[in-house]
């Protein structure tokens, strides 16, 4: 398995030039970039932490009282909005376009009224659909009328959790990084068994294999061709993560997980392509390959044995690393265990690359 | 000297030359599963030969070459080239050889310059032969052109400048005219000639008999994995060939006599006695006749 550093490089620069001249190969580098920018857009944590937020108007004042009872009687889980317009036709416009859950027409000396037992008349306006914040603005706003007119309630109520939520392994991702992980392993995953096999089957297809190894080997052409799959690959990657703002918590982790990752995969990719006698059949067949390829990155993040099976295949175990990576935590840790597991993917890739280049001068 | 029809022994040069051979193949053998692609052949080729291999599609020339080029390994036998074994030392033999492909396997996304330069880089030599190669081929003014913007023609002339970028001492050449007009095969020939002058061995496939005829030093008649004959055309002809004497009488009759029949002979000597002969024209055999009547069919 000798190889000669000048035919490398020389294969290398080649490919590098004219790999991207393919549509094919140009298709397979856009794709996971464009996948993994929208993605990143599309699915946003930021909604999992919002507290609901509810508006009610009123008109024509909002007495103080009324509000120290309304704020104490709606406590911290929601957040309340009140604001005071001059006339009802301000208030019913707000309802009528969405923008308000709860309208109050309030008549003058309120909480003398309430105070005195007087049962003074309140119009409430509802939005013609009414929402969840419409109910329970009523809810609070019972209660507080009460408190102000000094009635007792009926009881005194004390919440308190059973403890602090356990957040499952899913919500200490996070969507976003989920889908930026599967975003980053189906990149790896289109360069490494699809668009460097492409560049392969090419080379057999039109016979330019032959004549490149008539001063090269089998071997400088399969390492010049990994080396192009591992340009592609970071600069795809650092292109992705740009693009999608997006900035791994564990830097070195990811990095580290993307090599391993590629060296896993190329190999494997090099020796499919080597199956196919044209690019156009690679072509046709190679999404078929990337379905059982990406499929352990999904499953990686399920607790049990399903987790853990597919944590044994490369794309699993990066599946895990990754979203250490991305989030800066430690949610599987385990590191070495899952780069070893890469590894030993990627040393039996190429091992059965050397066997069908032995064949196939054989 | 005569037509082998068996491998000739190590000693037994057919032609003109001597000394060390580039090409020294012996009880060659390639079989898949149980097919025997070559069974068995041995022939040398001396520098400066042209040296033609010819024979039946699957008769086995391809595999041949492919062996001698380190692309794949025989099963049996020995083959050397410039004294390196073609089994155990390829690197060495690589920079020795180069080959014209049947099939116009260009870069057809790069230019015809960039093709070269690919290739003067793989074999360490300076990009500047890529540009004299291609003057040498006439293509300088497609230099920069893509070449799958090429005709059949140019690619063929762009295969041969890449056959010669590592100024090879044995060159392969399949098939090297085929696809060319009339005017582009004759350019080659006489570059094979050339090339042959300076030194270096040709090892030449072809279907074109006439060609092969014209330009090859010796033939190996390859016929079901065996060589069945191997010498210089010429001396194949008078083996094989059938002489013949095309006669024209007073009369206005043509007839065509073999001279290797005895009854034939009996009717020249008799027209000639008679005074009835006009004129008479000795005929050689054809390098095609004599392939028909070893291999069975023409190519």
């Amino acid at each position: 398995m000798r190889f000669n550093p000048r035919a490398v490089m020389t294969i290398f620069r080649k490919d590098l030039v004219d790999a991207i001249r393919d549509g094919r190969v140009a298709i397979a580098l856009l794709l996971p970039i464009l996948i993994g920018v929208s993605y990143s857009y599309l699915f946003n944590d930021d909604f999992t932490d919002e507290t609901p937020s509810y508006r009610m108007v009123v008109t024509p004042d909002w007495p103080a009282e009324l509000n120290e009872q309304f704020l104490v009687a709606s406590g911290d889980a929601v957040e309340v909005r009140i604001d005071t317009f001059a006339t009802v036709e301000d208030v019913e416009e707000r309802l009528r376009d969405g923008n308000a859950d709860l309208g109050l027409i309030l008549p003058p000396d309120l909480v003398t009224a309430l105070s005195a037992g007087q049962q003074p008349a309140i119009t409430v306006v509802t939005p013609a659909t009414a929402t969840a914040g419409t109910s329970y603005l009523l809810g609070v706003l019972d209660g507080s009328l009460r408190t102000v007119a000094g009635q007792e309630l009926p009881a005194a109520l004390t919440v308190q959790a059973a403890g602090e939520p356990e957040p499952s392994l899913f919500d200490r991702i996070g969507i976003r990084n989920y889908m930026l992980m599967f975003s980053m392993v189906f990149l790896v995953g289109m360069i490494a068994v699809f668009a460097i096999p492409i560049i392969l089957t090419e080379e057999i297809e039109k016979k330019t294999l032959d004549a490149l190894v008539m001063i090269a080997s089998y071997t400088d052409v399969m390492i010049g061709k990994a080396l192009v799959g591992l340009v592609y690959i970071a600069v795809a990657t650092a292109i992705t993560l740009t693009l999608a703002q997006a900035s791994p918590g564990d830097l070195p982790l990811f990095v580290l997980t993307i090599a391993a990752l590629s060296a896993s995969l190329l190999g494997f990719g090099l020796l499919f392509g080597g199956l196919f006698k044209s690019a156009n059949q690679l072509n046709t067949w190679g999404s078929f390959i990337l379905f059982p390829i990406i499929i352990p990155t999904f499953l990686s993040v399920v607790p049990g044995i399903v987790g853990d099976i597919a944590a044994a295949f490369p794309t699993g175990a990066a599946g895990r690393l990754l979203a250490d990576a991305l989030t800066g935590d430690t949610i599987f840790g385990n590191a070495a265990l899952y780069i070893g597991i890469m590894l030993v993917w990627a040393v039996g890739g190429f091992l059965l690359l050397g066997w069908q280049l032995r064949r196939r001068q054989a | 000297m005569s037509t082998i029809a068996a491998p000739p022994a190590p000693n037994a040069a057919t032609g003109p030359h001597r000394g060390t051979p580039s090409i020294q193949v012996r009880d060659l053998v390639k079989t898949y599963g149980q097919v025997h692609a070559v069974n068995g052949i041995s022939f040398d080729v001396y520098p400066g030969e042209v040296f033609g291999f010819l024979g039946h599609n699957g008769a086995g020339k391809t595999t041949t070459i492919r062996m001698l080029t380190g692309r794949t390994h025989p099963t049996g036998g020995t083959g050397t080239i410039g004294g390196f074994d073609i089994s155990r030392q390829r690197d060495r033999i690589k920079p020795l050889i180069n080959l014209v492909f049947e099939d116009a396997n260009l870069y057809e996304r790069f230019t015809g310059l960039q093709n070269l330069e690919i290739f003067a880089d793989l074999y360490g030599v300076p990009r500047s032969r890529a540009a004299e190669l291609l003057r040498t081929v006439r293509l300088e003014d497609a230099a920069r052109r893509k070449v799958k913007t090429y005709s059949s023609g140019m690619k063929q002339r762009l295969l041969i400048a890449r056959s010669l970028i590592n100024e090879p001492k044995v060159l392969f050449l399949d098939e090297p005219t085929r696809g060319l007009d009339p005017t582009s095969a004759r350019e080659l020939r006489d570059l094979i000639r050339g090339l042959r002058e300076s030194g270096t061995t040709v090892f030449l496939t072809t279907h074109y008999m006439e060609e092969a005829d014209e330009l090859c030093d010796r033939v190996a008649f390859l016929s079901a994995g065996n060589i069945v004959a191997l010498d210089t055309p010429r001396q194949l002809k008078l083996q094989h060939g059938q002489r013949t004497v095309a006669v024209s009488l007073r009369d206005g009759s043509e007839h065509v006599v073999g001279l290797d029949d005895a009854d034939g002979a009996a009717r020249v000597e008799g027209w000639m006695r008679d005074g009835q002969v006009v004129t008479l024209h000795s005929q050689e055999g054809t390098l095609e006749d004599v392939f028909i009547a070893l291999a069975g069919r023409a190519l």
